[in-house]
């Protein structure tokens, strides 16, 4: 019986869609609109979340004294020492997982960091619970009113007069921007529009403005909308073109972070973008050796990053880029060749101000006596310590027990430049 | 002389209407347009035609921080509030018949409505019509046809994807006509709960042939049933099976994915979770009688299901006696036998088939945590983010005093509708996009007839496409995940194409001939009710159940419809004029802020 894959039956739909986007979008154009009022000095931080808890020890693999240890748990999963699945060195401890070669390459230049054993200071090995503590900020805590990055905005302040707006989603709005002030969500740049009868759109904006000049929260939420659209009319022009020679993925990740480097190019004033990557709950069949599903999505993601960071030129100095998983997944694999929920994760810097080229954070050992609750890769730095460090040092956060109340940043790990 | 405008007359409409803008279905390019030139809202004058009934521009809106924004006040008719919670809107017929609902006061009104929907025998002819005439032959084929027909296709055939994929497309077709056209929309709404709170993910590779299956007999057969007889369904079904992995779970080193988020979203909840612990240090253990589970529990009830799987022995490597129909099967071989700990209870080792798996689904079932947390999602969905405790506990109560009813779940919904938190309750709502998209076409009172999978890809533009959720925990339920400028937006762009008639069935030889989904009457008969300012009172009454709250709107309405032609009081008989200036007003008002609430 021959085998059906996703992959034959998305063909139909969003694999046209997709290509149909990104060929939209680089045949629009960018034209820095005259005056604009944020300069090249503006900052943005980008944060890319991966959802469903990636295999943080397949992908920054043990290659020193521990790999006994994670060959020993992972019979079929584990990369190979040496050959074509092999993990690129990082240092004498760890190799890269060569899906990722792009990074490795920018590691090698000193653009791109890694800190290990890092994640959420909570027990949860729950998806949901996990990421809500991580992106409000408040691990154990869910009862918080807003997101981590609504309140870094709201301690540094938000400029009233960015291009399109402080912060913004590409898709949905992840938890962490909850409640945050004048965030913008958008998809596909071009369908950024009222759709209808174009002859209407004057007439129907005057009407809409009267709908939503109110107090509550369904005139919030639309007036916000109406906003988004007038910025989004400011920035959308003919011509706008990836810069010449780099080559997006043709994934959603590679859509996003094109678009997203298309809004970073035309000044919109984010100082905050997130993104998300679903995908990385890796109960079976994650792929033996390295290959498969979860080779796949981190060849995707590589790509996707390192394009993104060519796409931006002389921008990349300005824009951090963060990657960080609600938890990593177990040591050991289970009986479906995938692994189940665990605990500390792996954390990536990109792009401006990174002191690159080095694995941060203390290494706890895989042996059974160091691993927590004697299954998982512990925790040594908590996820709050580098968020910190960036807002800090990149973002001119004074303030980051704000950010994250009941949390006081040890020693800096030196990840970040100031 | 008929004022109803034929189709073609609207198609040709919509088709030359000026700048017709994206018509597009799955994997077709949509139809290039000009880029948009709105000038931004602080802009004073209109730079086309101005008319005198051109209204002075609105200051430009300033939006309060979410946060800070207050909350949604002032009443609405019961009709409407129960509409809108409890199905997928109101038709303009449907508010009419809830005034003329028997009953003293409003408690006494929802309780006969209530009665009227939780009555299996409730008329549904036209729905049932509907559904025949669209041949969706999959829905009553049996589990052996299924496997035969749809999963074991015929390799060599052209089509094999889509036959493949058949019994998940007429399931989400049959979906659709069930919203749109079901008398049982309280159902429909419980429908939709119950497959978002045990989510499978239909187009899952291996999910998606058995996803009709799973829609027909694990979810609706229950909806309105007993709690642990659809859990034991949810369970034993190929679609869970697979889509959280269970099906290649054996020991020593079971697959923990289908425990835990049977534990943690299926019955007892998040809200019991007490985290990585020690399991003899919870507080009623010795008894038998945990209040919530540990990280140990998912561990004991993974072994308890090693070996629940699916018969799918196509290759026969697994030998003869693990066989290949598409059910259920219990694989003795790949079960843990030896005794676990599950929430203080001790399951002997070496117990008959299946026995463990099931006693960890009856404990589960049986337990006050899952009564408290359905009972609180049940209010989330039917009266707001932050359940009431009134309702909670009402629906908490009634699900362990009829713990063995084969109707217990109507009677947890019975007794969450049933109080004074729900008649209150107007405004906390967000209309999520498909309560939006299904509202608006219900308001227009239109028919859908021939569904498509065009109608699919204008859902999954709003974020929200049915049964296409990812993740297990289903689609959220609350307002902040759904009030986002893109998910406004595109809700704003989907009216705007129904009520211009352009959500379509893609004709790709002819686009200008593509087939309307949606068919509904702009006009009405009587004259006297076709001038602007008729229009304009008539129109949001009808599509809202009430009034507009800012009443100055309706005036602006007014003006939109006459545009530079007409004063507001005169009658305009010109058919073709109406129809390409009421889509334009009718969308003013889905965008409102009226039409977000639920």
């Amino acid at each position: 019986m021959s085998r059906i894959t996703r992959r034959n039956f998305l063909t139909g739909c969003s694999a046209a869609i997709a290509a149909m986007a990104g060929a939209r979008i680089t045949r629009l154009a960018f034209a820095a609109p005259a005056g604009a009022p944020v300069g090249a000095s503006e900052r943005t931080l980008v944060v890319l979340f991966l959802r469903g808890g990636w295999d943080a020890l397949n992908v920054v693999v043990p290659i020193g004294d521990d790999r006994k240890h994670y060959v020993r748990a992972r019979p079929s999963l584990a990369l190979p020492e040496r050959g074509e699945n092999a993990a690129l060195p990082l240092d004498d401890r760890f190799g890269l997982h060569p899906s990722l070669a792009p990074l490795h390459e920018l590691y090698q230049d000193g653009a791109f960091a890694i800190v290990h054993a890092t994640g959420l200071a909570h027990e949860t090995r729950s998806h949901f619970d996990a990421m809500e503590y991580m992106e409000l900020g408040t691990p154990g805590l869910k009862t918080t009113r807003e997101g981590w990055i609504a309140r870094h905005l709201l301690a540094t302040g938000v400029s009233g007069d960015a291009l399109l707006a402080p912060a913004l989603a590409i898709g949905s709005a992840p938890t962490s921007l909850r409640d945050a002030p004048q965030a913008v969500a958008v998809e596909n740049l071009d369908d950024f529009k009222l759709w209808g009868d174009e002859s209407f759109f004057e007439e129907q904006r005057r009407v809409l403005n009267r709908l939503y000049t109110g107090e509550t929260w369904a005139h919030a939420a639309g007036a916000q909308t109406l906003r988004a659209l007038d910025g989004m009319s400011r920035i959308l022009d003919d011509g706008y073109e990836t810069t010449a020679g780099v080559e997006y993925p043709g994934s959603g990740l590679g859509n996003q972070l094109s678009t997203l480097a298309r809004l970073i190019k035309s000044d919109a004033g984010l100082q905050v973008a997130t993104l998300d990557y679903g995908g990385w709950d890796t109960h079976d069949y994650q792929g033996d050796q390295g290959t498969g599903q979860f080779g796949s999505q981190l060849e995707d993601l590589g790509r996707s990053l390192a394009a993104f960071h060519e796409d931006l030129g002389n921008r990349a100095a300005d824009v951090t880029v963060m990657v960080m998983s609600e938890f990593g997944r177990r040591l050991e694999q289970n009986s479906s060749q995938g692994t189940d929920h665990g605990h500390g994760s792996a954390l990536f810097l990109l792009g401006g101000g990174i002191n690159g080229g080095q694995v941060y954070g203390d290494w706890p050992g895989l042996s059974h006596e160091q691993l927590f609750d004697q299954a998982d890769l512990a925790i040594t730095t908590d996820y709050r310590q580098v968020v910190s460090e960036v807002l800090v040092n990149r973002l001119g956060n004074p303030d980051p027990s704000f950010v994250f109340p009941g949390f006081t940043p040890g020693a800096a790990l030196g990840i970040v430049q100031g | 002389m008929s004022l109803f405008t034929e189709r073609r007359q609207l198609l040709a409409l919509a088709a030359t209407a000026v700048g017709a803008t994206v018509v597009a279905g799955c994997a077709k390019p949509p139809v290039e347009t000009k880029p948009l030139e709105v000038e931004p809202t602080s802009t004073s004058e209109a730079t086309g035609r101005p008319s005198a009934n051109t209204p002075a521009p609105a200051p430009t809106v300033a939006a309060p921080p979410l946060a800070e924004a207050s909350p949604v006040t002032g009443d609405v008719p019961l009709g409407v509030l129960v509409f809108n919670r409890l199905a997928f809107g109101p038709r303009p017929t449907d508010l009419e018949h809830f005034a003329a609902l028997p009953g003293a006061g409003p408690r006494e009104q929802l309780a006969a409505w209530l009665d009227e929907q939780l009555d299996p025998t409730l008329d549904d002819a036209e729905l049932e019509g509907l559904l025949a005439a669209n041949n969706l032959t999959t829905l009553t084929k049996t589990p052996k046809q299924i496997w035969e027909e749809h999963v074991n296709y015929d390799p060599d055939n052209d089509e094999a994807w889509k036959i493949y994929a058949q019994p998940g497309s007429e399931a989400r077709l049959a979906a659709y006509l069930r919203v749109v056209h079901s008398r049982r929309q309280l159902f429909e709404v419980l429908v939709d709960f119950w497959h978002n709170h045990f989510n499978v993910y239909g187009p899952h590779d291996q999910a998606l042939p058995y996803f009709g299956l799973y829609d027909r007999d694990a979810i609706r057969a229950h909806t309105l049933g007993n709690f642990g007889a659809m859990l034991s369904a949810v369970a034993r079904h190929p679609a869970m099976l697979y889509y959280l992995d269970q099906y290649t779970s054996q020991a020593p080193r079971p697959n923990e994915n289908f425990a835990r988020e049977l534990l943690e979203l299926h019955t007892l909840g998040a809200m019991n979770y007490l985290g990585v612990k020690d399991p003899t240090t919870i507080d009623g253990f010795r008894e038998g009688e945990v209040g919530g589970y540990v990280d140990n529990d998912v561990y004991e009830a993974a072994r308890a299901f090693s070996g629940w799987r699916v018969g799918d022995n196509t290759e026969g490597w697994e030998g003869e006696h693990v066989p290949a129909n598409g059910e259920f099967y219990y694989h003795a071989e790949w079960h843990d036998r030896f005794n676990k700990i599950f929430l203080g209870r001790i399951l002997a080792a070496d117990q008959a088939d299946l026995a463990d798996g099931e006693q960890v689904l009856d404990l589960l079932a049986r337990h006050p945590g899952t009564a408290r947390h359905i009972a609180t999602k049940l209010a989330r969905r039917l009266i707001a983010d932050d359940p009431p405790e009134e309702a909670v506990t009402a629906g908490a109560e009634a699900f362990l005093a009829h713990l063995d009813a084969p109707d217990q779940l109507a009677q947890v919904v019975r007794a969450i509708v049933l109080t004074d938190a729900f008649l209150t309750s107007w405004g906390g709502k967000i209309k999520r996009p498909l309560e939006t998209a299904f509202s608006a076409v219900r308001a227009l009172d239109a028919r859908l007839e021939r569904p498509t999978d065009d109608l699919t890809w204008m859902l999954s533009r709003m974020g929200q496409p049915m049964f296409e959720h990812i993740a297990p925990n289903g689609y959220a339920d609350v307002r902040a995940a759904w009030s986002s400028t893109v998910s406004v937006l595109t809700r704003w762009q989907f009216t705007a194409m129904l009520a211009h008639g352009w959500i379509t069935e893609w004709n790709e030889k002819d686009p200008d001939n593509s087939r309307p989904l949606f068919t509904f009457d702009l006009i009405g008969p009587s004259p006297e009710s076709r001038t602007p300012r008729a229009l304009a009172e008539a129109w949001p009454t009808r599509l809202l159940g009430r009034p507009l709250q800012d009443a100055e709107v309706a005036q602006d309405l007014a003006r939109f419809v006459a545009g530079e032609y007409y004063g507001l009081d005169d009658p305009i008989l010109d058919d073709e004029y109406l129809l390409w200036r009421l889509p334009g007003m009718i969308n003013l008002v889905f965008m409102s802020p009226d039409f977000l609430l639920r």
